[in-house]
C-alpha cells in the first residue's frame, strides 16, 4: 500500500514536470537558439554569440556579415515603431471606451441592456480571420487607405471588449454604497468618479490596459489584413521574414519580445498586489 | 420654529423584474422637529430604508414633497442636500486613510487645508479616535469603523443626520454601548437624527418619537411610551414588544368606558371611550402586566392553566401557560429574593390574572 501511495504521488509530480516542460520548453529553446552562432542550422549548437542581437540593433560583425538575413534593420525598427504606436494609441482608446462602457452598463438602467452586453462580448469570440476580412472589406469599400490608422481602428474594435470585460469584473465587486457615500458627502458625479470610483477600479483598468497592449502588440491575423504597405507591425514583419526561412535573428527578436512581455506582466502583477 | 424636516404625501413605487409593482411608500407624511431623535421602525421591506433614501436624495419621489429646514429639496440631487448619512455597512473609502475619510466632505467643498486639519482632529476627538488619523479602514474594528463613519458624516455639520441601521453589524454589548453614545452625541451636537432600525428595543431606548412602518404606510407615530403602551392597531402591538391579545366584543358603551365580553365568556371593563356596542375588539396585555395569583376584582381577566414553558433570562422569568381550552398566555415577572426558589415548574398548575387597568383596546388590524 505504502509503495502504491508513493508511486501515485511521484507520478503526479512527474506529470506536473512534463506539463511545464511541454509548455515552456519551446519558448526556452528559442531563447537558447538566439545565442547560437550557427547561421545555417540553429538546431546544431556551434558556440555562444551575441551576434544576432547585435545585428538587430544595427551592429554588423564579421561572423554575421556573410549570413545576414535581415534586409535592413531600418525595416525592423519601422515595424517596432509602428507596433508601439499602434499598441499605445489602441491601449489608451480601448481603455477609456471600455471602462466608460463597463461603468455605463453597470450603473445605468436602460432597455435591451442584456443585448448590448452580449454585443460587447461578441468581438472576443469572433474568429480573428473573419474580423480581419470584414475590416478589410469595410475599409476598402468606404475608401479608407490602409495605414497605421486603420490598424488602430481595427484593434480598437475588439480590444474595447477585452477592457470592458476586465473592468466589468472589477466593478461588479465595487460596493455601490461607496459612490452613494461620496454623493452624500457633497461630491458631484465627476468628483465621485475621480476620487472614489476610479481609484477603486484602477487595478481592473490597469489590468485591462496591459492586456490590450499585449494583445495589440502581438496580433497577427487581423493586422495582416488591414496593414498597408508601409504600416507593417512587428508580428507581420516577423511573419514576412519566416516565409523566407527561419533565420537566427528571429530568435533574438522573439527573445526580446518575450522579455518585454514578461516585464509588462510583472509590472501589472506588481500594481495589482500593491493595490490590494 | 420651522420643523427641520417635513415630508408630505410621499409616494414611491418600484417595478419588480417579474412585472409587479411594489408600493414602497404610500402617502407618507412626517414632520421632524429641530433636535429630535426620530426612529423609523418596521420589518424588512416596510419602506423605512426607502423613506430614508428619499430624504438623503438617493431615491426620487413619484409624488409628494420634502422640505429640509423650510426649503424644498424634493428633486435636489443627493450631493446638494444639507443632510449626511451613516450607512449600514459604513461605506468607508478603503483606499483612503481615516483622516482622509473624515475630511472627504470638507475637501470636496473646498475648505482650506489648515481648517480641515483642525476640524478632522476635533471630530476624531469627539468620537474617541485620536491618533488613528493615518490608519487604514481595514485596520479598524467594527465599532471603530462605526465611529469613523459617524465622524465623516458629522464633520460637514449637516442639518439632519440619517442613520441606516448603523448598529446592526455590531455584537450585543457593543451595540448597547453605541446606543448610549449615539444618544449622548445627538444631545451634545444638537441636530436632528433620523434613525432606521428593525430592532424595536433599540427604537424604544433611543428615540424621542418612533414611526412604525409597514407596507409603505405609517402605522403609528408617537413617543416610545405611546407605541408600547397604546398601540393604535394590532400590527404595532405585535411588532413592538411581546403581548397577549384577547378577542372580544363590546357589549355596552358609555362616555367613561365600555364593557367587553371575551370569546372565553369572561366579562371585563375598559376605560376607552368612543367604542360602539357590537364592535369587535382586541385587548392587549403586556406580559409584565400579567400577574401571578388570584384576582380580587371580578372585572380582571383571569386565567387558569398549566405552565408550558419557563425561560430564565437573568433578571426575569418568562412563563408561557396554556389553559384547558388551548388558549395560551405569556407572562414575565421579576421574583424577589424569597420567591426565587418557588418558580412554578413546567407542567404545574398556575393561576394568572390581568388587572383591568392594564388592558388596552385595539380596534383595527392595521392601517391599509
Amino acid at each position: 500500500m505504502k509503495y502504491l501511495k508513493f508511486l501515485k504521488s511521484s507520478m503526479l509530480s512527474i506529470y506536473g514536470y512534463f506539463f511545464f516542460a511541454f509548455v515552456y520548453a519551446p519558448i526556452f529553446l528559442i531563447v537558447i537558439f538566439s545565442f547560437n552562432s550557427n547561421p545555417v542550422n540553429m538546431m546544431i549548437w556551434e558556440s555562444f554569440t551575441f551576434d544576432w542581437y547585435k545585428t538587430i540593433f544595427g551592429f554588423t560583425s564579421a561572423a554575421t556579415e556573410s549570413a545576414l538575413y535581415l534586409d535592413s534593420t531600418d525595416q525592423l525598427y519601422a515595424a517596432v515603431q509602428n507596433s508601439l504606436t499602434i499598441a499605445l494609441t489602441t491601449t489608451i482608446v480601448a481603455t477609456v471606451f471600455g471602462t466608460a462602457i463597463a461603468l455605463a452598463v453597470a450603473r445605468f438602467k436602460f432597455r435591451l441592456k442584456g443585448f448590448y452586453r452580449a454585443l460587447m462580448f461578441l468581438p472576443m469570440i469572433m474568429p480573428d480571420i473573419i474580423l480581419g476580412i470584414a475590416l478589410l472589406i469595410f475599409f476598402v469599400s468606404v475608401g479608407i487607405e490602409l495605414s497605421v490608422f486603420t490598424i488602430i481602428i481595427g484593434h480598437c474594435t475588439f480590444l474595447i471588449s477585452y477592457v470592458f470585460i476586465v473592468v466589468s469584473a472589477r466593478i461588479a465587486d465595487l460596493d455601490t454604497s461607496l459612490e452613494e457615500a461620496s454623493a452624500d458627502l457633497g461630491a458631484n458625479g465627476w468628483v465621485t468618479f475621480r476620487r472614489v470610483t476610479l481609484p477603486m477600479i484602477l487595478p481592473g483598468v490597469i489590468g485591462g490596459a496591459l492586456l490590450a497592449f499585449i494583445i495589440s502588440m502581438d496580433d497577427l491575423v487581423i493586422t495582416y489584413f488591414i496593414a498597408g504597405v508601409d504600416s507593417q507591425t512587428l508580428p507581420v514583419f516577423i511573419y514576412g521574414m519566416l516565409r523566407r526561412g527561419i533565420k537566427p535573428e528571429i530568435n533574438a527578436i522573439a527573445a526580446i519580445m518575450l522579455l518585454f512581455s514578461i516585464i509588462i506582466a510583472s509590472v501589472g502583477l506588481y500594481m495589482r498586489s500593491r493595490k490590494s | 420654529m420651522t420643523p427641520i424636516l417635513s415630508i408630505s404625501d410621499a409616494t414611491k413605487r418600484y417595478n419588480t423584474p417579474d412585472g409587479n409593482v411594489i408600493t414602497a411608500l404610500d402617502n407618507v407624511s412626517l414632520v421632524v422637529e429641530q433636535n429630535e431623535f426620530v426612529t423609523l421602525l418596521g420589518p424588512s421591506g416596510c419602506g423605512k430604508t426607502t423613506l430614508l433614501r428619499t430624504i438623503s436624495g438617493f431615491e426620487d419621489l413619484e409624488t409628494g414633497s420634502i422640505q429640509i429646514d423650510g426649503s424644498t429639496v424634493t428633486h435636489l440631487p443627493a450631493h446638494k442636500r444639507p443632510v449626511n448619512t451613516v450607512f449600514q455597512k459604513y461605506a468607508l473609502f478603503p483606499h483612503m486613510s481615516i483622516s482622509k475619510n473624515v475630511a472627504y466632505s470638507l475637501e470636496v467643498s473646498g475648505v482650506s487645508k489648515s481648517q480641515i486639519t483642525t476640524r478632522v482632529g476635533k471630530m476624531l476627538e469627539l468620537v474617541g479616535l485620536e491618533g488613528f488619523e493615518n490608519r487604514k479602514v481595514n485596520q479598524l474594528s467594527g465599532g471603530q469603523q462605526q465611529r469613523v463613519a459617524l465622524a465623516r458624516s458629522l464633520i460637514a455639520q449637516p442639518k439632519i443626520l440619517l442613520l441606516d441601521e448603523p448598529l446592526s453589524a455590531l455584537d450585543k454589548n457593543l451595540r448597547h454601548k453605541m446606543q448610549q453614545e449615539l444618544k449622548t452625541l445627538q444631545e451634545e451636537i444638537g441636530i436632528a437624527f433620523v434613525f432606521v432600525t428593525h430592532d424595536q428595543e433599540e427604537a424604544l431606548t433611543m428615540s424621542d418619537r418612533i414611526v412604525v412602518l409597514s407596507d409603505g404606510k405609517i402605522q403609528q407615530l408617537g413617543t416610545p411610551e405611546d407605541i408600547y403602551r397604546r398601540p393604535e392597531n394590532e400590527f404595532v402591538a405585535r411588532f413592538v414588544g411581546e403581548g397577549n391579545l384577547f378577542d372580544g366584543e363590546v357589549t355596552q358603551s358609555t362616555t367613561k368606558g365600555a364593557s367587553v365580553t371575551l370569546t372565553t365568556g369572561q366579562k371585563t371593563v375598559v376605560s376607552q371611550s368612543g367604542l360602539k356596542k357590537g364592535d369587535k375588539v382586541k385587548l392587549l396585555a403586556r406580559p409584565e402586566d400579567v400577574l401571578i395569583g388570584k384576582s380580587s376584582n371580578t372585572k380582571d381577566i383571569t386565567f387558569n392553566g398549566t405552565v408550558d414553558h419557563v425561560n430564565f433570562i437573568g433578571a426575569e422569568y418568562q412563563i408561557l401557560a396554556k389553559s384547558k381550552d388551548g388558549t395560551s398566555i405569556k407572562a414575565t415577572f421579576r421574583p424577589d429574593v424569597e420567591q426565587r426558589d418557588q418558580i412554578a415548574g413546567v407542567g404545574s398548575d398556575i393561576r394568572l390574572y390581568v388587572p383591568k387597568e392594564a388592558l388596552h383596546v385595539i380596534t383595527k388590524e392595521k392601517v391599509i
